[in-house]
């Protein structure tokens, strides 16, 4: 295995392989930075570029396409508030408000510096645990993506928003949205009222934008008279670099969230999302000063961004080791594996040993090579922004429409459209709409989950996941432990104080 | 008397290879093609292929577009509904052609709207057991199923997909009680074998290669009536037919489709194309390095195979919601 590996490093002595990952992922920053175009999309367009190249060249091509575009969703999620992918919700809670402020450009190197490091550190640990890696992720079946995803949600619930009652309606609204369409399980369709552009459910990209987008370009056109029609944002500090105190506070957040992040990286299929909610959450509770999340806190960028991008190493391991993709990115490299004859699996270690290396070690490389490129490129982004509202707010509604466009079909125009307008109302209503997305993008799983489990349960649900699945159960009592402390511990407290008195 | 002077024209330009009117010859614009599946499958991986090399021969690029949804049903819809002007063609297979449409409401009529352009070559499921079962061969397999009703845990990629067909199919036929497990895609479903969650599932050749070569996997039976030839490692598993159920006969084929509005020349034109491209040397060296073969099947004839598999499948979704 040890020669494998040196063998590994040898195959990387060419300097053209680091300008086809340097290629990727400025391809990759950019279509991730436009909003409406997706990476995924990106990837399978660029895969027959790839067939024509050598393994060698061609897969981190693709990879950097990837890594790229993550990062380039979480440019305009910082910047205008729409979050590039679902990756990037979490991003757009503190990103937006350190743009009013003035601190775009330190709130990007932020999203730059937490993304690389944490995607370096989980790549590394997934190069050297990948067998562990490997058996951790056949004992996480779907009971155990149920309850670990209803424990997240919980985790995420009680540190969200002011207001729990507007949360948990806006959540539920967002359950709703995601049942429309087709039922998972039996494949039949439902709440559709007849609509033939709801037949396949409502797509994640107009959702996004209809929720994100238009709100926030209508509210400018509403406040028109008052302030936007002279103003370009502040910018007179928006130059302005990360300091490496700013950085030394949120080394232990980014650390944090690369451990969250490479934990749930090994749950198949909700990664992402997940991470990064439980990433800002989990910053939110340990931060000293949780009072100014939301309103502009590095540290509420440090936390969501690291932990998206530690998923990355874990995702790659049952494409490796057993030849299984786990989501859309890995089901397209597993593509360009095959396109190049070569078939991951239980025997690619000992078959091809030396380029499996070869392509981790490329992967890890390719995170160093993205904290240059990206400091360089980061300058265009964050002038963009200095552009008057009232240029920048139609570049961006049209760039929306055709983002979607790109990728769908014009009933997703509608789709968005009649989602922004009742997102715009619900905003006026003071409702916090991130627990309506995220609530959408986890329905799915954890109808399906669910209805596998009672499946595998044979009729007794409880039973199931709480005694013969004791992984499950862990996570399912955890979250109902927790509960409770959130509603009874502060009268315990209370009373402990009253006895000490 | 005026068209066929212009037909001689066309000819005579063609022979002598000047350049055409634009508006006379099809394809003069790109061609949109409509695949109703996600990115990374095995048809966007085919399609990535094809497309590259297939506009050489039409001299018009080949553009493809991903849309997934309502179990393959949105694209194939949008497809049904987009002009019959051979602009707008469908990458897809058998069960979303011909079963799909009979067990939800949709808008078009499958066997009027659409005319198979080209299959391109067929996939069969294989019934895979865990190496840890007792059972080592299908009859025994059988046997243990119907000694313990419900207690094997049979995976499948999704309702209706590749591998639920031939289960059903294969419950019909045998009797057997067993507990379907669906899962989102053959990834995942065969993730839930290997973690011993299922005890068997259904699967293609090229996806259970790598588990059977490492003794994980046990290979039963293989749907349909023809053997894995030419693969070195399958080509001994009996086929469903062999082991005297003729009625566990599905198999994913991979077909090009075209609104069926579209010109007889123009369709032929495709065919031909299509045709042409089974010879060309790199889509055979493309085929071969995603672990496929080519098994080429004319438009015409396929389109005569519709109807009759269309009937079975309405008897085998009675057969099945009957229960």
């Amino acid at each position: 295995m040890f020669e494998s590996f040196l063998q590994g490093f040898e195959l990387l002595l060419r300097w053209d392989i680091y300008f086809y990952i340097s290629m990727g992922l400025v391809v990759g920053m950019f279509v991730g930075a436009m909003p409406g175009l997706t990476t995924v999309l990106a990837m399978a367009v660029l895969l027959p570029v790839s067939f024509n190249l050598e393994p060698m060249l061609g897969i981190p091509f693709l990879i950097g396409v990837y890594k790229g575009g993550i990062y380039g969703g979480s440019i305009s999620a910082i910047l205008v508030g729409i979050p590039g992918t679902g990756a990037s919700i979490a991003t757009t809670f503190d990103g937006p408000a350190l743009t009013r402020q003035g601190k775009a450009r330190k709130a990007l190197e932020m999203a730059l510096f937490s993304s690389t490091i944490a995607d370096f550190l989980s790549d590394v640990a997934t190069l050297f645990l990948i067998g562990l890696i490997a058996m951790i992720i056949l004992k996480i079946g779907p009971p155990e993506i149920f309850s670990i995803i209803i424990f997240s949600l919980i985790l995420i619930a009680s540190v969200s928003s002011e207001s729990g009652i507007r949360g948990a309606i806006a959540a539920f609204l967002g359950l709703g949205l995601g049942f429309i369409g087709t039922d998972a399980v039996t494949g039949a369709s439902r709440m559709t009222f007849g609509i033939d552009a709801l037949s396949g459910g409502i797509p994640l990209i107009p959702l996004i934008i209809g929720v994100f987008a238009l709100p926030e370009i209508l509210e400018a056109v509403e406040s028109r008279a008052r302030t936007f029609i002279s103003e370009s944002v502040d910018m007179s500090s928006a130059g302005e670099r990360l300091r490496w105190y700013e950085f030394r506070r949120s080394i232990r957040t980014i650390l944090r969230s690369t451990a969250i992040g490479t934990g749930i990286g090994m749950v198949p299929g909700v990664g992402q999302v997940v991470a990064a909610f439980v990433g800002y959450s989990a910053a939110k509770r340990a931060s000293k000063t949780p009072e100014n999340f939301g309103k502009g806190e590095l540290d509420g960028i440090a936390g969501p961004e690291a932990a998206n991008n530690a998923v990355n190493g874990p995702t790659l391991v049952p494409l490796l080791t057993l030849g299984i993709p786990g989501d859309n990115v890995t089901a397209i490299l597993l593509g360009a594996f095959v396109a190049h004859g070569i078939r991951p699996g239980p025997q690619i270690f000992s078959e091809q040993g030396a380029l499996i290396y070869a392509l981790l070690l490329a992967i890890i490389i390719a995170n160093v090579l993205f904290i240059f490129l990206g400091y360089v490129l980061l300058k265009p982004f964050a002038k963009a922004i200095q552009l008057k509202k009232a240029y920048l707010i139609p570049v961006i509604l049209a760039l929306s429409f055709v983002g979607t466009l790109s990728t769908g079909t014009t009933s997703d125009l509608a789709v968005m459209v009649v989602i922004g307008l009742c997102a715009y109302i619900l905003r006026k209503l003071r409702f916090d709409l991130a627990p309506l997305v995220i609530a959408f993008v986890l329905a799915e799983p954890i109808e399906y989950t669910l209805s596998q489990s009672m499946l595998y349960a044979r009729g007794d649900i409880f039973e199931y996941l709480f005694v013969q699945r004791p992984i499950a159960s862990v996570f399912l009592t955890a979250g109902i432990l927790w509960i409770a402390w959130m509603i009874f511990g502060p009268w315990i407290r209370g009373r402990l104080r009253q006895q000490r008195a | 008397m005026k068209n066929i002077r212009y037909l001689w024209i066309l000819a005579l330009a063609a022979v002598i290879g000047a350049p055409l009117p634009a508006a006379a010859e099809y394809p003069d614009r790109p061609i949109t093609l409509i695949i109703p599946l996600g990115p990374g499958g095995s048809h966007d991986l085919h399609a990535r292929g094809i497309t590259g090399i297939i506009s050489d021969i039409l001299g018009q690029p080949m553009v493809v577009r991903l849309v997934p949804g309502a179990g393959g049903m949105k694209g194939t819809s949008e497809a049904a509904k987009a002009k019959a002007d051979g602009y707008t063609l469908l990458f897809t297979h058998n069960a979303f052609d011909q079963l799909k449409p009979q067990t939800v409401d949709v808008n078009f009529n499958t066997l009027q709207d659409f005319k198979t352009v080209a299959r391109i070559n067929f996939a069969a499921p294989i019934l895979v057991a865990r190496a840890d079962q007792p059972y080592k061969t299908f009859e025994e397999f059988v046997a243990y199923a119907k000694a313990n009703p419900g207690k094997v845990n049979m995976g499948h990629s999704g309702v209706w997909g590749p591998a639920h067909i031939p289960a059903s199919q294969l419950i019909k036929e045998t009797g057997i009680k067993v507990n379907l497990i669906p899962h989102k895609g053959g990834g995942p479903a065969l993730q839930a074998l290997l973690a011993g969650e299922d005890q068997v599932t259904w699967i293609f050749a090229t996806q259970t290669r790598p588990h059977y070569l490492d003794g994980k996997v046990r290979v039963l039976a293989v749907a349909g009536d023809t053997p894995l030839a030419n693969d070195k490692d399958f080509k001994d598993v009996p086929t469903m037919a062999a082991l005297g159920y003729s009625g566990v006969a599905f198999t994913m084929d991979r077909i090009f489709m075209a609104p069926a509005g579209m010109n007889d020349a123009d369709l032929k034109k495709l065919r031909d194309a299509f045709e042409e491209l089974m010879d060309h040397k790199s889509f055979q060296r493309f085929i071969t390095s995603i672990g496929e073969e080519v098994m080429f099947m004319r438009g015409e004839e396929y389109d005569k195979l519709r109807p009759g598999r269309y009937e079975s499948y309405t008897d085998l979704i009675k057969s099945v919601s009957g229960k």
